[in-house]
């Protein structure tokens, strides 16, 4: 998960404002997969990643202006992905909502399609997985997500979300309780290993928090 | 919960085998999917140039009749309209027509305060040459409006054909096809009203017309809609939370519901409440356009008088405890809070009473204990108030001799992100404690 943080990224904005085309490359090279990442996980399940993703490469060549270097890069691509997909989250309900009174079949999660059984449970758990993040508040769903759902360390999850390390710490905590009892009140959990065990850490890939 | 001390890789497993098994479901579920990222780079490569925030929009100039009766017209109302004024002096501007192809939206902002979103494949006009009246007037497609009117004070009437419908600061859409007009609000109330009758469609609910149910649903036409009988179903939803959480009955369902029935309901001319809804826009105009307290007192109270069972009491009183406290009438301003959450515990404006509530005593009269009651309900309600709520909980309960209670509540403060001054002094307090 090692990043841009040591690298000379006021250069490197110059370089993408001028439309150095390797500027461009390693820009994307470096976000790409973290942008997509958090537009799936943060979407709600009613936002295409896909979709959502470019808007905020767009919007961040838009802007690549503003980047004054005060947080990292990755903190400010946070910052754009997060209201890009607020935005984007709002016209998806709005088109839902639309395409339901206007007869439309369209649905709001993916549709599949008449696939695989298996397939369809997986939608389904899904969308059950995105309804329980959607109960966090945001503070709570973005440290989930980045901590333990993309497995960052407290310190990088610090520095995206630009506040201290013990701060991360402490939502964490509430984020996975209030995670837990609402996956539990929604059937994902499925109450097999409740207990105060503790996982030993090899069931967490490194870095998980 | 396990930690290693090294701090730049510190490792905080799940404090139980289910968390464990929740998160790793979640984490497995939400997992990129092969070729996703791939995907993702063959778009972001075939952007030749960074690309301008949104493709401009094709405009041209049009002259449109204001009695395009076929179509759906936004109009917004300027203030004088409602307050009786004069004409605007800004001069005219001209007329004009937005188009947005396959895949292309675009944003307008006719007024201040107001988006209009065009989604694909609509088309626009956009009439703003009388100084106190924008007309928008949809062709065909989609438009999301967003109005904090309350904000502003204008108001806004959609009007479609014979059928008009005011709104009352709100996010809402309004759709026309081949099929009809449909109307979702996401927030706020709107009023429909045609010939024969009206609703009100609240925050949640949607409206929907169609010429003829029958060839409605098999794509009947517009025009026959806006002449022939209409049949408009309300559809009411109460909606707590997140709008994706409400799954409105699927259209065909709602159609096949007898119609006749639910147009009795909503087909009674309703002039109490039209003429409530005029007297509602007047305060909410007067309050936009920054009229004296004791001014807007006097239409505050009329509508209470009047219409004291009226939905938008309970608004128009919590505008009465904001009119009160602007004016400096303490004890007026706390006695009609206490009636605001007395009469409607579960107000929408519950938040701005309260904190009104607690300013008047903390700010103004300077007595926390009376204060303390507001700051800890609003410092336990999630919102952009609540840091904020809780850090004067902290202070007030300090100066009342509640320190534990300060403590915690200045504590919770800060970790709820405090803004830097009151952050600080936070801080500060706590290092006294």
């Amino acid at each position: 998960m090692k990043d841009s943080y040591h690298r000379d990224e006021a250069s490197w904005m110059a370089d993408l404002a001028a439309g150095e085309p390797a500027a461009r490359s390693r820009f994307y090279d470096e976000y790409q997969r973290d942008v997509l990442g958090w537009c799936r996980r943060l979407g709600g399940g009613i936002v295409e990643p896909q979709d959502a993703a470019q808007d905020v490469f767009i919007v961040a060549f838009g802007r690549l202006d503003s980047f004054r270097g005060e947080s990292s890069l990755r903190t400010w691509m946070f910052g754009i992905t997060r209201r890009v997909l607020a935005n984007n989250r709002r016209k998806a309900r709005m088109r839902r909502w639309r395409e339901t009174l206007m007869g439309s079949k369209a649905s709001l999660t993916p549709d599949r399609g008449p696939g695989p059984l298996a397939e369809t449970i997986r939608s389904e758990k899904v969308r059950q997985v995105h309804k329980c993040l959607d109960t966090l508040s945001d503070k709570h769903r973005e440290v989930l997500v980045l901590c333990s759902l993309e497995g960052r360390s407290g310190q990088e999850a610090s520095e995206i979300l630009g506040v201290p390390e013990a701060t991360v710490y402490s939502r964490l905590h509430y984020a996975r309780a209030a995670f837990r009892k609402v996956a539990r009140r929604n059937g994902l959990a499925t109450g097999l290993g409740r207990g105060n065990e503790t996982s030993k850490q090899g069931d967490q890939p490194g870095g998980r928090i | 919960m396990k930690t290693r001390d090294d701090k730049s890789s510190v490792v905080l497993l799940p404090a139980t085998g289910e968390e464990h098994e929740v998160l790793a479901l979640a984490r497995e579920l939400l997992d990129e999917q092969p070729g996703e990222v791939e995907a993702l780079r063959a778009r972001l490569d075939a952007m030749e140039q960074p690309p301008a925030r949104t493709a401009a929009p094709r405009w041209r100039p049009v002259l449109v009749p204001l009695a395009a009766a076929a179509a759906i017209a936004l109009a917004v109302l300027g203030v004088r309209l409602f307050v009786g004024g004069g004409a605007d002096d800004t001069g005219p501007l001209p007329m004009m027509t937005v188009e947005t192809t396959v895949g292309q939206s675009h944003t307008l902002e006719p007024v201040p305060g107001m988006t209009v979103e065009l989604q694909p494949s609509s088309v626009l006009q956009v009439d703003p040459s009388a100084a106190s009246l924008v007309v928008l007037t949809l062709d065909q497609g989609t438009i999301e409006v967003d109005y904090r009117h309350e904000l502003r004070g204008p108001m806004l009437h959609v009007l479609a054909g014979d059928v008009k419908v005011a709104v009352t600061g709100t996010r809402f859409s309004v759709t026309r096809d081949d099929s009809g007009i449909a109307v979702a609000v996401e927030r706020g109330s709107v009023l429909v009203s045609w010939p024969d009758g009206e609703a009100v469609v609240e925050n949640g609910g949607s409206w929907r017309s169609w010429a003829d149910q029958t060839d409605a649903l098999a794509g009947g036409s517009a025009d026959a809609m806006e002449t022939e009988e209409t049949a408009p179903i309300v559809m009411d939803e109460e909606v707590e939370g997140p709008a994706e959480a409400v799954a409105p009955a699927p259209v065909e369902e709602q159609a096949n519901e007898p119609a006749v029935e639910q147009a009795e309901v909503i087909e009674e001319p309703n002039e109490d409440l039209a003429r409530a809804m005029e007297l509602y826009a007047t305060i909410q105009v007067e309050r936009g356009a920054g009229k004296p307290a004791a001014e807007r007192l006097h239409n505050l109270d009329q509508f209470l008088d009047k219409y004291p069972a009226s939905e938008y009491a309970a608004d128009i009183l919590a505008n009465k405890v904001e009119a009160l406290s602007d004016l400096g009438a303490d004890e007026e301003a706390l006695t009609a809070a206490s009636q605001y959450i007395r009469q409607y515990p579960d107000g929408t404006r519950r938040g701005d009473v309260r904190w009104i509530e607690a300013t008047v005593a903390r700010g103004h009269m300077q007595d926390c204990s009376r204060a303390m009651p507001a700051y800890r309900e609003l410092a336990q309600t999630r919102g952009r108030r609540q840091a904020q709520s809780s850090y004067y909980r902290g202070v007030c309960a300090l100066e009342i001799g509640m320190p534990d209670e300060a403590r915690s509540a200045l504590e919770a403060a800060i970790e709820m992100g405090l803004n830097d001054n009151l952050k600080d002094h936070a801080a500060k307090l706590l290092e006294d404690l």
